[in-house]
């Protein structure tokens, strides 16, 4: 139990490449992680334009919406930025504002993506309807479930911070979870442009004669 | 950006650093929205390029600042980068496979597309009508074989019926306007198709259903996208008959 502790208190467990451990590992998660949605992201790139039966995204993307989600989630990435520097300078306060500002807004986005959900199956575009519903759920409700970790971890160290255990010493709990909701972040800044700016427009086959 | 001297979290970005990159991760995203704001800009190739170079921008800000791979160990950045890579070379490669070889990827596929000769086989457990049909056999609906066929007319129309509705997929594209569940809009209404497939072309109307179904795009109404896919291998000979059977009966 003491040896535990111990090693709780050893804030960089280094190794030969001169970098904490833990930080490492979750960089190759991360790496992996772009694997992952590399893969969902090409699966709907190939199967992009090949739905027979609407609706199609011209029918039912609603970008100005979608855009200001991006935005929330966007500041958001600010939020957690600062929550990091408040860690390093032992300001509680801060620390306690800006996790719970991420938290909130990741909390928002999320809200965004379930009314967009919601919306969709009401105009009858449910994971089954087409190729673009199939796509599109899988790769958006993956990235959402990444955000929903994301708001659990935010929550949890908010509630840590209030039995002391954020805080400049245990700096690399922060940076981690930081890690991870800049990535969701980017891997949105990806979904955003090609699924809405680029893909967006997509409408069905031309029904010609 | 910063001197690299001094303890680890003196590296990072001020406060201040922060709050101009994220005004420019703002002003870049507003940029992308008031891109494919004019109508002739969504979905426009023209389009493709700036979206992409800008969100790739803004992807490179949030690493290396916000995730601050600037200002850490380099062998991070070389982790992250070697993923990042690997995802987008996989992605090329699977896009590529589809779009790039010919035409576009439906093309690609209808070209391509080989029938699933197991299939009928496996669901009647008739394992030498499968092994039958790997057999390569003259092709049963040829023209003249097609003509020959015609005076036959030995199809059930009541089990045509059940092979309209059944798992070949008909309906979903078919109405039909007493056969529950048979509400598609993808082709046409085939309610009175034993009366309308006799104006269609030269053919009898029980040729010109069977020339829909053996070579869907060789006659396409007009109005309708040639989607009709080719089910003719996907059917017994027997499922056939009663298929043009049950169709040419619907006056
Ligand atoms: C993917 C959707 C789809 C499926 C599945 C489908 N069809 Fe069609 N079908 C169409 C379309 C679209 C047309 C009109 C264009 C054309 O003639 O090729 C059509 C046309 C036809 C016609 C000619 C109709 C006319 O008014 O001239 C017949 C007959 C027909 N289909 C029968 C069938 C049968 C039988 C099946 C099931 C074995 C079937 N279709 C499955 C889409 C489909």
């Amino acid at each position: 139990m003491a040896q535990i502790t111990e090693a709780a208190h050893h804030e960089e467990e280094q190794n030969c490449t001169g970098i904490d451990n833990r930080k490492l590992l979750f960089w190759v998660f991360l790496s992996t992680d772009c694997l992952f949605f590399g893969a969902l992201i090409s699966t709907y790139m190939v199967y992009r334009g090949q739905s027979l039966v609407g609706p199609y995204p011209i029918d039912i993307l609603d970008i100005p919406l979608t855009t200001i989600s991006t935005f929330v989630l966007l500041c958001s990435s600010f939020a957690m930025v600062m929550a990091l520097s408040a860690t390093q300078k032992d300001d509680l306060k801060g620390i306690r504002i800006w996790l719970a500002a991420t938290a909130v807004m990741g909390m928002v986005f999320i809200g965004f993506q379930i009314f967009e959900f919601w919306e969709f199956a009401h105009h009858g575009l449910l994971i089954s309807t087409n190729l673009f519903g199939s796509t599109f759920f899988t790769l958006t409700g993956f990235h959402g479930a990444h955000v929903s970790l994301g708001i659990v971890w935010l929550w949890v160290l908010f509630i840590l911070s209030f039995r002391g255990k954020v805080n400049s010493a245990r700096v690399l709990d922060v940076e981690i979870c930081g890690l991870y909701w800049h990535f969701v972040d980017i891997v949105w800044i990806v979904i955003f442009t090609l699924l809405y700016l680029v893909g967006g427009f997509d409408a069905g086959p031309v029904i010609t004669g | 950006m910063s001197s690299g001297h001094g303890n680890e979290h003196s590296k990072h970005p001020s406060t201040k650093k922060y709050v101009i990159i994220a005004i420019i991760l703002f002003v870049i995203t507003a940029i992308e929205f008031l891109i494919i704001l004019p109508e002739s800009m969504q979905g426009s190739a023209l389009a493709f390029g700036p979206l992409v170079l800008l969100s790739i921008a803004k992807f490179y800000i949030v690493i290396m600042f916000y995730m601050h791979l600037k200002f850490d160990n380099p062998l991070l950045t070389k982790i992250f980068y070697g993923g990042l890579a690997l995802g987008t070379v996989v992605g090329i490669a699977l896009i590529g496979l589809y779009a790039g070889l010919t035409g576009t990827p439906r093309e690609y596929a209808e070209a391509r597309a080989v029938p699933y000769e197991g299939y009928y086989a496996e669901k009647t457990n008739d394992s030498s009508a499968y092994a039958q049909s790997l057999i390569p056999t003259p092709a049963p609906m040829t023209e003249s074989s097609n003509a020959a066929d015609a005076s036959t007319g030995s199809g059930d129309a009541a089990a045509g019926e059940a092979v309209f509705s059944g798992t070949l997929g008909c309906v979903g594209c078919h109405t039909m306007e007493d056969l529950p569940g048979a509400v598609g809009v993808l082709g046409p209404n085939l309610s009175q198709i034993g009366t309308v497939a006799g104006t269609r072309s030269a053919l009898s109307a029980e040729e010109y259903i069977k020339e829909s179904i053996d070579a869907p795009t060789a006659y396409v109404v007009e109005g309708y996208a040639p989607v009709m896919p080719e089910l003719r291998s996907s059917m017994s000979d027997e499922e056939y008959e009663d298929l043009v059977a049950y169709l040419v009966s619907k006056k």
